[in-house]
């Protein structure tokens, strides 16, 4: 009897070992749980990145089909613990890229509602965890921001390259919106020299010049006093994203011009979320970049091309790719029918008047 | 021989003449200056302001002014990088000493743009006949890049808090006056974390261009100095327009906090970060404008330092010092 129940406790024991790990070796693409996601295609596979321990790593044949793969981060990287001395490990919104065949992982490193924040990078030579050459090297700190010195945030980073193959990063916000800077020729540093630094901001919406500097226009620094600082009306502004609520910036090249994607509103609140995505372009990387009605990004601007609907309560912090010919863009929904968790969604761009769109 | 008298007799009136003339001349109201700080040596009181290799005077009584060689004969080296083609035209300093060195701090800008920066020079004494003289530039300790920061690395001024720490406050237009902590070497910022915050500011419409300094509807608000009495920082700063001769709108505001680093607020409660600031001093009689102040105490008496734009002189700026009176732990000065 006892060696029955043996067997038949492995029995179940292997079948549901069997079945989840069906489960988590390949999951829909519409059921993984994602933040932030970014993406490449490297030797036949895709691989997406997001918000998470480490940072979280997907693999995929098909865009379609998901494995997840280990964390880039077994432990903080050692210079966040010095910006943020109980940092957990989360790391938010990664930006993948692949230059000279070098991999380029950007990621963020902050508290929510403070601008304490740096986007550091690492680097490897291969995606592909089986290959010997396998090996992430953090590279440190790329752009930090200081609170009550600056007004913008050092998160959600984005590379890109302009017409002449110089490297620019953008990143941000909330505060007072989104910056790009020029990279150096190594992709990991901002020129030294300040008077050698170029910086501008690419979008921003508006925000009450009597926030607080330390509040990123949302309320959600928990080391302020909002009762004191603020009258109610502007409370009630900061609650419903009426100050400079805008992140997320993804830059994608077509049709001779810069596409400029933010995501605007509210994020990571499952199905409160009201978050957006939005875009505008410009014929120069440092802009100005215009909406489809002509509204600079900087004064507020932005063309809507996906919200939320009937099955997402929001959607947004959006990344562009062309695969084979085919341009896409990737954002994560938070799902109504699962208590509004975060999900990978994936759209084919349609191009209208040299205008992105596509149907959620 | 007569002749050789006549010669003599009119020799001696235009010798008188022209003692008198400099004397009138050395008056304090008619020292030319721009943005004037003070600090008093071995009885001799030492003014530096705006102007090429920065302006030097001295002066025994604070009253009879002898103008001294410039701090730097050239540009200092770094300035070229910050502002390709500075011209050694360096504004706003400020003097302090601290454990028998001196340290003068300093602007280097061009109108207009916050491509900018603050250095620092030291010298043993600020006597010249001094064989220890000799001034040692540093690097510059505060830069400000056009695009990145919505501050100006201008007008700076050293503070030291109750507990003995050290603060640069400097500013600016753009989104307002800061205060940054140094380090205990007075010429660099801390090390992480670094601890600023902004101490004053104006309204600035948000749709103005981040290369833009603002204008006489936003942001213009510079020249902070913070001056310990009572248990209170004092913080003074200068509103409006400078620089404009006879056109200019300058004027002197203060605040009080009982920590340096703010809330700063005026005599009817305002926050100095909310546009706060009561009015100390502005244009009045031959004074078109006043502004960009400074605040000591000398032999216990507090004075108020400050240019003014003289109307009876085409606009040009003077040097004025008000004894400050006090008046329900409020200063005030009759100009």
């Amino acid at each position: 009897m006892k060696s029955f129940y043996t067997t038949m406790t492995f029995c179940v024991f292997l079948i549901v070992g069997l079945l989840s790990s069906t489960v988590q070796a390949q999951v829909e693409h519409d059921q993984i749980p994602i933040h932030d996601p970014v993406m490449i295609e490297h030797e036949g596979t895709y691989y997406a990145f997001g918000t998470g321990e480490g940072i979280s790593v997907w693999s995929s044949p098909d865009m379609k089909r998901w494995s997840p793969e280990e964390a880039i981060f077994n432990s903080p990287p050692e210079w966040s613990l010095e910006l943020v001395p109980d940092f957990d490990n989360v790391i938010w919104a990664p930006d993948i890229a692949e230059h000279e065949g070098t991999f380029y992982l950007y990621y963020s490193v902050s508290q929510f509602g403070r601008n304490n924040s740096a986007i550091g990078v690492a680097t490897n030579e291969t995606l592909n965890p089986d290959n010997p050459n396998f090996e992430w090297t953090d590279q440190g700190i790329v752009v930090q921001s200081v609170p009550g010195r600056d007004m913008w945030n050092a998160i959600d980073a984005n590379l890109a390259f302009d017409n002449e193959g110089t490297p620019w990063l953008s990143f941000g916000s909330f505060w007072m919106g989104l910056k790009i800077v020029k990279l150096k020729n190594n992709l990991t540093e901002i020129v030294e020299a300040p008077q050698d630094q170029e910086w501008h901001t690419i979008a921003a919406r508006h925000r009450h010049w009597k926030v607080d500097e330390r509040d990123a226009g949302d309320a959600a620094n928990p080391e302020l006093d909002y009762e004191e600082l603020y009258s109610d009306d502007l409370l009630e502004a900061n609650r419903n994203m009426g100050n400079g609520a805008v992140e997320a910036p993804f830059i994608f090249k077509k049709n001779d011009y810069y596409y400029l994607f933010v995501s605007m509103d509210r994020c990571c609140r499952g199905l409160d979320s009201s978050y957006k995505i939005k875009v505008g372009r410009s014929k120069d990387i440092t802009g100005p970049y215009l909406d489809k009605s002509g509204e600079k990004m900087i004064h507020g601007g932005g063309t809507l091309i996906a919200k939320g609907n009937e099955d997402w309560a929001a959607v947004g912090h959006q990344a562009a790719y062309t695969f084979e010919g085919t341009d896409y863009l990737i954002f994560h929904g938070y799902d109504k029918s699962d208590e509004g968790k975060a999900k990978l969604i994936i759209r084919e761009i349609e191009w209208d008047d040299d205008w992105p769109s596509f149907t959620l | 021989m007569e002749s050789q008298k006549w010669v003599d007799k009119v020799f001696l009136v235009v010798f008188l003449l022209f003692c008198t003339v400099s004397v009138t001349f050395a008056q304090p109201n008619e020292v030319r200056v721009h943005d004037p700080v003070m600090i008093e040596h071995k009885g001799t009181y030492y003014l530096f302001s705006t102007g090429r290799g920065i302006s030097v005077w001295s002066s025994p009584d604070m009253q009879d002014w002898t103008r001294e060689k410039p701090v730097f004969e050239e540009a200092p080296e770094w300035t070229s990088k910050v502002v390709p083609g500075f011209r050694n035209h360096i504004w706003a300093p400020d003097i302090v000493e601290n454990n028998g060195t001196y340290y003068l701090y300093y602007s280097v800008s061009r109108f207009g743009t916050n491509n900018s920066a603050i250095g620092v020079v030291t010298n043993e004494t600020l006597n010249p006949d001094d064989p220890d003289f000799e001034w040692v530039d540093h690097d510059p300790v505060v830069q400000s890049v056009p695009g990145r920061d919505m501050w100006n690395a201008i007008d700076p001024n050293l503070t030291f808090d109750d507990e003995g720490t050290p603060w640069l406050s400097f500013g600016s237009y753009w989104l307002g006056i800061k205060i940054v902590q140094l380090k205990n070497n007075l010429t660099e910022i801390a090390n992480s974390p670094q601890s600023w915050r902004t101490i004053a500011s104006r309204h600035r419409y948000w749709k103005l261009d981040e290369r833009t300094a603002g204008n006489s509807y936003s942001g213009d608000i510079e020249a902070p100095f913070i001056f310990k009495k009572d248990g209170y920082y004092y913080l003074f700063s200068s509103w409006d327009r400078c620089c404009a001769d006879e056109e200019s709108t300058y004027k002197i505001v203060v605040g009080r906090s009982k920590n340096i680093t703010g809330p700063y607020l005026d005599k009817a409660d305002q926050k100095m970060i909310h546009g706060g600031g009561t009015l100390v001093a502005k244009g009045k009689g031959k004074w078109a404008a006043v502004g960009h102040n400074a605040a000591y105490t000398f032999d216990n008496t507090d004075y108020l330092l400050f240019h003014g734009y003289d109307k009876t002189d085409e606009g040009n700026s003077k040097l004025i010092i008000r004894e400050i009176t006090w008046e329900d732990g409020w200063p005030t000065i009759s100009l």
